[in-house]
């Protein structure tokens, strides 16, 4: 079973739970990725009719099904190509002259269809290496190398679409500035707005496609910016901090889309995010790099053998109102290497034939009062640790 | 109809709707039209009255406006256009992409400071519209010749070189010459006829003899020819007048001596305290402060309309107001309204705008005003020092040097390709400043030249047929300047193609 299909069925899921929301944006993207005009058509016919038949439950079904098997049938047929790199450093640093602070030396390799996190505190290098890696940036050693076609350094730089913390003001219709995108982008004329609408429903901004941009949340700014980078169709998407400004339930939907979006069969593309959302960029990322003082640590050790820390330890981050005293009696017994605290949280780390089934009977026998607790043994919470 | 032809842009050719091209060049063409219609409506003569004047004010007021439209558009028209940048976005482009967004910015300032040629090619339409270059030859010819015998004055004495005690001083004669007789100061061969400007001086000083020949030979039928086709020309215009041809002639021929006391005035009457009128080259006296005439009693008499005293001509024919019709229409034809420097500097203008917008487009708001204020504060630099070395010269080849390091800079960053450093803001100096190289280095070389040739040291006497580099340099400074428009357009070319490679290399 090949990647689409196995996307296909995660789809067929969604149709038999009754997700239509999830599912919806799959339509649209596989929709987008048949990039023919009929498909465009239809789908936004199909649009039109669940705006006005949103309580029709029997009738709705059966249409999710006629479009996902319509959408089926053509993408089929459409070859899977292989995930290509798409770039890689070496070496990479960046010194801003007298400052005391250097990035690097960074190496890593992001292929298509892959979502890189970077992670790490505030000033510790994560908006530079990603200016470095949209080409705002010339590094000061090591090299960056991108591994497909471009004519110039400007070509270079139509096919990375760095979006940052703070955007630009768009001004006029954010319809218009959606179009003039996708025409700049080669969309044909006919094209042109069928794509828009798709892409303006995918990120779920229909409502707000006459909006003014100061009249727009930062979320929604972000989703339009989104929207817009969707339309350039980026080889890398790079973008810092995407979850800064969104509450929880956007923050997810924002990373489900990043996903879907990296992960299509057809046109996979690299991104790149920072944020400081650990767990919700670890549950997203193929791989996530934690800098600090513009070095890097790699959660996952396929990207850099040598630079990863000791990863067998059994390290767990809980919440209990116990004492520092009292708990490290207690884990003394199972030959616990450290326990912190801080601000609130314990850390303790255990010797890597400790088990977390080992760390919850001792719990249990003991009852330690925990409040939560988790296994951050794979994350890179364990590097904030001091 | 704009949505709809806007929104064709904008799916089609982006550049197109960005620039907002059609709404202006629409909103340009109909106030051009309009202008040209004010202009064609101003040019109307009213060959009944000598109030040329008149629209002149007038034209004046449209002009003005015409500038504050064209201002109030450019502002509009700009807050519009630089909603979008799809270069700062990095969008992909073609090569040519840039030249012609600003080929477009160029074409369509060209149109906003055309509102004044299109009036004052209206107002000249207008004027030519009455008659043919040919049949205006002949009419100002006829009324030329026929002005002869109109009118109070005449022409001042002859002079003549004298011995007056061992000095050698210029004496007027009281008689007048021609062909070898004495004729009166006061007689018709003194008299000088009305100019137009399709006639040079020398081709007036023919006709003068031609008539004066007429005269002294009694060539009585060409004269009357002449009264009639000037009264086929008052006829034509309705003008009114107390004598015909038969009494004009009765009253001017006087053979031989062609004295007059009676006299044919140019018009009917004239304002009684007419200061510089024809009636003020009689002697005039002062009383309590106020100008008064002494007027030919014979020919002329007083009479109060109204509150207005008038002198009134006891014979005229209106003369006057041909004259300075016909004067109109001839000036319309020997030189346009619309003068080549005029065109340059709109020319210039349009493109130095356009220049500016351009590197506005291209860098950034912040960028674009450090690099004014840099090359302002560059220039104070320059004119203080070429104070102190008292030669513009200095200034001149200090922007030059300027301009070459800039275009030095540039190229180095683009074939580096490693960080844009400073040029983003020096860019800018530079697209402001490569318009002006090709007329320093002329100016330049120019006074290289003279320098050399000894200009300065004897200029008096200086012949530049003896140099002819010099003296081409000299006569074309008007074609350099339009050479300069053509390097100016290629080296935009040029300049496109590389920014557009330079703005793909980072930033720090």
């Amino acid at each position: 079973m090949n990647e689409f299909e196995k996307q296909y069925e995660e789809l067929q899921n969604f149709l038999k739970f009754e997700d239509y929301s999830i599912l919806t944006k799959r339509i649209i993207d596989l929709t987008l990725d048949t990039e023919e005009l009929n498909h465009y058509k239809k789908t936004n016919d199909f649009l039109v009719w669940l705006d006005q038949n949103e309580n029709n439950i029997d009738g709705k079904k059966e249409k999710y099904q006629t479009v996902l098997s319509d959408l089926h049938e053509t993408l089929s047929k459409k070859p899977i190509l292989d995930k290509k790199i798409l770039v890689s450093t070496t070496g990479l640093e960046k010194n801003y002259g007298s400052s005391s602070f250097g990035l690097g030396p960074i190496d890593l390799e992001l292929h298509q269809g892959e979502i890189l996190g970077l992670v790490g505190e505030n000033g510790n290098g994560k908006t530079t290496l990603l200016r470095s890696l949209c080409g705002e940036l010339h590094p000061t050693s090591g090299k960056i190398d991108y591994h497909f076609e471009h004519k110039d350094l400007y070509d270079l730089r139509t096919k990375l679409v760095y979006i940052p913390q703070r955007t630009d003001t768009w001004y006029g219709s954010m319809f218009e500035n959606l179009q003039f995108t996708a025409t700049n982008y080669g969309y044909k004329p006919e094209e042109n707005e069928l794509v828009v609408e798709l892409i303006i429903a995918r990120l779920g901004l229909r409502k707000f496609r006459n909006h003014s941009w100061k009249s727009l949340s930062s979320g929604y700014k972000m989703r339009f910016e989104l929207a817009r980078m969707l339309l350039r169709k980026p080889k890398i998407l790079l973008i810092d901090e995407p979850l800064a400004n969104l509450d929880i339930l956007a923050q997810q939907t924002v990373l489900e889309d990043f996903r879907a979006i990296a992960k299509s069969a057809f046109r996979p593309i690299g991104i790149v995010l920072s944020s400081q959302q650990l767990y919700e960029v670890e549950k997203t990322s193929d791989q996530v790099i934690f800098l600090k003082n513009g070095k890097q640590k790699n959660l996952h050790e396929k990207i850099n053998p040598e630079n990863e820390i000791q990863q067998n330890n059994l390290i767990i981050e809980f919440e209990s109102n116990w004492t520092q005293s009292q708990l490290g009696d207690v884990f003394a017994k199972l030959n616990m290497i450290s326990l912190q605290f801080n601000g609130g949280t314990y850390i303790v780390n255990f010797s890597e034939n400790v088990t977390v089934y080992d760390f919850m009977t001792l719990a249990t026998e003991n009852k330690i009062q925990l409040l939560y607790f988790r296994n951050i043994s794979n994350s890179t919470r364990r590097f904030f640790v001091s | 109809m704009f949505k709809k032809i806007q929104n064709y842009l904008l799916i089609n050719y982006p550049l197109l709707w960005n620039i907002k091209i059609v709404p202006m060049a629409s909103f340009l063409i109909v106030f051009n039209i309009i202008f040209f219609f004010l202009g064609y409506v101003s040019g109307e003569i009213d060959f009944t009255t000598t109030g040329g004047n008149y629209y002149k004010n007038n034209q004046e007021i449209i002009l003005f406006f015409g500038v504050l439209i064209s201002i109030l558009l450019f502002i509009v028209w700009l807050v519009f256009y630089l909603k979008n940048n799809g270069f700062k976005s990095f969008y992909p482009k073609r090569n040519n992409s840039l030249f012609k967004e600003w080929f477009i910015i160029f074409s369509l300032l060209i149109l906003i400071s055309s509102f004044s040629f299109s009036f004052l090619f209206g107002s000249d339409l207008r004027v030519k519209s009455y008659y043919s270059e040919k049949e205006a030859t002949k009419r100002c010819a006829t009324l030329a010749k026929a002005s002869l015998f109109l009118g109070y004055t005449y022409d001042g004495p002859q002079y003549v070189d004298k011995m007056i005690n061992d000095t050698l001083q210029s004496v007027p004669l009281d008689h007048v010459l021609f062909n070898n007789k004495k004729y009166s100061l006061e007689s018709l061969i003194n008299k000088d006829i009305e100019n137009f400007s399709f006639f040079e001086v020398t081709s007036d000083s023919l006709t003068k003899i031609k008539i004066k020949n007429w005269l002294v030979n009694q060539q009585k039928d060409s004269i009357k020819a002449v009264m009639n086709d000037f009264f086929k020309i008052a006829n034509e215009h309705n003008l009114r007048s107390n004598v015909d041809a038969e009494k004009w002639f009765s009253i001017v021929y006087n053979y031989p001596t062609f004295t007059q006391t009676l006299k044919v005035a140019k018009e009917e009457k004239g304002y009684y305290n007419n200061y510089g009128n024809e009636y003020a080259n009689s002697e005039t006296t002062t009383i309590d402060g106020a100008y008064e005439y002494n007027y030919d009693s014979i020919n002329q008499y007083t009479k109060t309309i109204g509150k207005e005293k008038y002198i009134f001509n006891r014979n005229y024919v209106p003369a006057e107001v041909l004259f300075s019709n016909y004067e109109e229409i001839a000036s319309t034809y020997t030189s346009s309204s619309i003068k080549e420097e005029m065109i340059l500097f709109a020319l210039y203008f349009s493109f130095g705008l356009a220049i500016v917008i351009f590197s506005f487009r291209i860098s950034s708001g912040r960028n674009w005003l450090i690099a004014l204020v840099s090359l302002g504060v560059l220039n104070i630099l320059l004119g203080i020092l070429s104070g102190i070395f008292g030669s513009e010269k200095f200034y001149l080849s200090g922007l030059l040097v300027v301009s070459m390091s800039l275009f030095i800079y540039f190229i180095f960053i683009t074939s580096r390709k490693t960080t844009k450093g400073i040029s983003p803001i020096t860019l800018n100096g530079l697209l402001w400043l490569f318009p002006t190289v090709i007329p320093i280095v002329y100016y330049l070389l120019f006074n290289f030249l003279k320098y050399t040739y000894g200009y300065y040291e004897r200029y008096d006497d200086f012949n530049y047929d003896n140099y002819p580099v010099l003296k081409f340099l000299k006569d074309n400074d008007e074609s350099m300047l339009w050479l300069n428009v053509v390097f100016v357009i290629v080296m935009m070319y040029f300049f496109s193609i590389k920014i557009k490679k330079w703005k793909g290399i980072a930033e720090n």
